[in-house]
């Protein structure tokens, strides 16, 4: 009986010492994308917020700075191709960067605050229609290593609707 | 005197100059027909009221008239200031640290501030004051005793780069940039967009980018601690209740391939000061892409 209870008892605390370490498929936080503004109209700003949640279940670090050089971003527009880059865009490549950066301790469950990202800063975005965009980000080998992606999320940019005559 | 109304002015001057001809001289007319008669035979005489009133009225309609149109705004603009005491928080007051201090407090006493370092990077290295979660640059913790009927205050924080130069050597040389100065941002207000914690954290950091060979940073930030009560309707608007200034300055230098830091790099912080004074600024310190080597 006292050695059941013991192989018992071993094998819960086995259980819940394998749930409470990172496993080896489970990303360490997740990536939610959404839009500031959807539908946009052409000529304006096309804006997203990233959200970055711990979803394992031990606090871990993680940096905010430059949402631009954080993460990773694809767009495609309607016909699955990618915008014409901006000027912007184009000299910033094989260029450095400067900006702040802080480090924040998330508890499991906590997010970091939300992260700007201005799409047609990098990306001509001015051609009405759908576009989908999806962010992703390096996991720190210390974390386990790899990348996660976000949701995909589209954005319509229409043409302004014309103010009524009075 | 308002000019749109000038004709009512003639019309009430020339009928009031009218009557009181009669009422001083006593005549509707001086010539004709009982032209010198005179019908006024004492001050308290019909024609004498009726010019005293009628001369009244026009007078008081005058002034309705200048005043009414006046004071909408159609002719002057005013300028008015008011002070609003909310009562707000007090004793508002930001503690400095640095070093190893992942968790939110200040283990190593306060002022303790991290150190300028190199820093790994994809694909290059940063020169970063602090950086890591056990050399953080510097962490700012703020106080303040809440009023009780805000439930839903926040604190904010804004940052003003008084000074970020670059250093950039190369075989071409070794100009000295200005990377901004002004209001510190990422492309949002406040500067550390979306945190309104009473705890936040700074690692200001730049890329080592090839063909520089060594790049020096200076840099001085005062930051200001900002309260909003988090009224909705309407929005209330954020409030200074202080600031401090800190900085650093660092040398790093690529030797055999290897970036490190060269000399003494410094820091510093100063104590807060509690102020009603709001952040003001004609420029921006926008983060983003660094300048190119020479």
């Amino acid at each position: 009986m006292k050695t059941s209870l013991r192989r018992a008892l071993t094998l819960i605390i086995l259980t819940v010492y394998s749930t409470s370490s990172f496993g080896s498929t489970t990303a360490p936080f997740a990536l939610t994308l959404e839009a500031e503004e959807n539908p946009v109209n052409v000529g304006s700003e096309v804006k997203v917020d990233i959200t970055l949640q711990n979803s394992s279940n031990r606090a871990i670090h993680v940096h905010l700075s430059l949402a631009e050089v954080e993460y990773t971003f694809e767009v495609r527009d309607g016909q699955n191709r990618i915008p014409p880059e901006t000027e912007y865009a184009r000299k910033a490549k094989g260029r450095g960067y400067f900006s702040n950066d802080q480090i924040f301790y998330l508890q499991p469950g906590e997010s970091l605050p939300k992260d700007l990202l201005v799409l047609t800063r990098f990306y001509d975005m001015s051609r009405p229609g759908k576009y989908t965009v999806q962010v992703s980000r390096a996991v720190p080998k210390e974390l386990g290593g790899g990348t996660v992606k976000s949701n995909t999320l589209t954005i319509t940019v229409v043409e302004p609707t014309p103010e009524p005559a009075k | 005197m308002n000019v749109e109304h000038i004709w009512l002015y003639i019309l009430l001057t020339t009928l009031g100059a009218a009557l009181l001809r009669v009422g001083i001289t006593g005549r509707f007319y001086s010539v004709g027909r009982g032209g010198a008669r005179g019908l006024v035979a004492t001050i308290n005489s019909l024609p004498v009221k009726i010019v005293f009133i009628v001369l009244g009225l026009g007078i008081f309609a005058w002034l309705m008239v200048d005043l009414y149109y006046t004071a909408n705004g159609t002719a002057q603009t005013a300028t008015a200031q008011a002070t609003f005491n909310i009562a707000g928080p007090t004793s508002p007051n930001v503690i400095t640290c640095g070093g190893n201090v992942p968790s939110g407090s200040c283990p190593n006493g306060p002022n303790s501030l991290g150190q300028p370092a190199i820093n790994s990077g994809n694909p290059y290295p940063f020169l970063q004051f602090g950086g890591t979660t056990d050399n953080i640059g510097i962490q700012f913790i703020a106080s303040a005793n809440q009023p009780a009927r805000y439930s839903s205050w926040v604190f904010k924080w804004v940052n003003k780069i008084s000074d970020d130069n670059v250093t950039l050597t190369d075989s071409n040389g070794s100009p000295t940039i200005s990377l901004g100065t002004g209001f510190d941002t990422n492309g949002t207000y406040p500067s550390f967009a979306n945190i309104t914690a009473n705890a936040t954290y700074d690692n200001p950091k730049y890329q080592l980018t090839p063909p520089c060979t060594e790049i020096k940073r200076s840099f001085d930030a005062q930051t200001f601690l900002m309260w909003n009560a988090g009224l909705t309707n309407p929005p209330s608007i954020d409030i200074p209740l202080g600031w401090l200034t800190w900085g650093f300055s660092g040398d790093a230098r690529l030797n055999s391939g290897t970036w490190s830091i060269n000399g003494t790099p410094s820091k510093y912080a100063t104590g807060f000061t509690s102020s009603s004074s709001y952040p003001g600024w004609t420029s921006g310190h926008f983060n983003g892409t660094s300048p190119a080597c020479p």
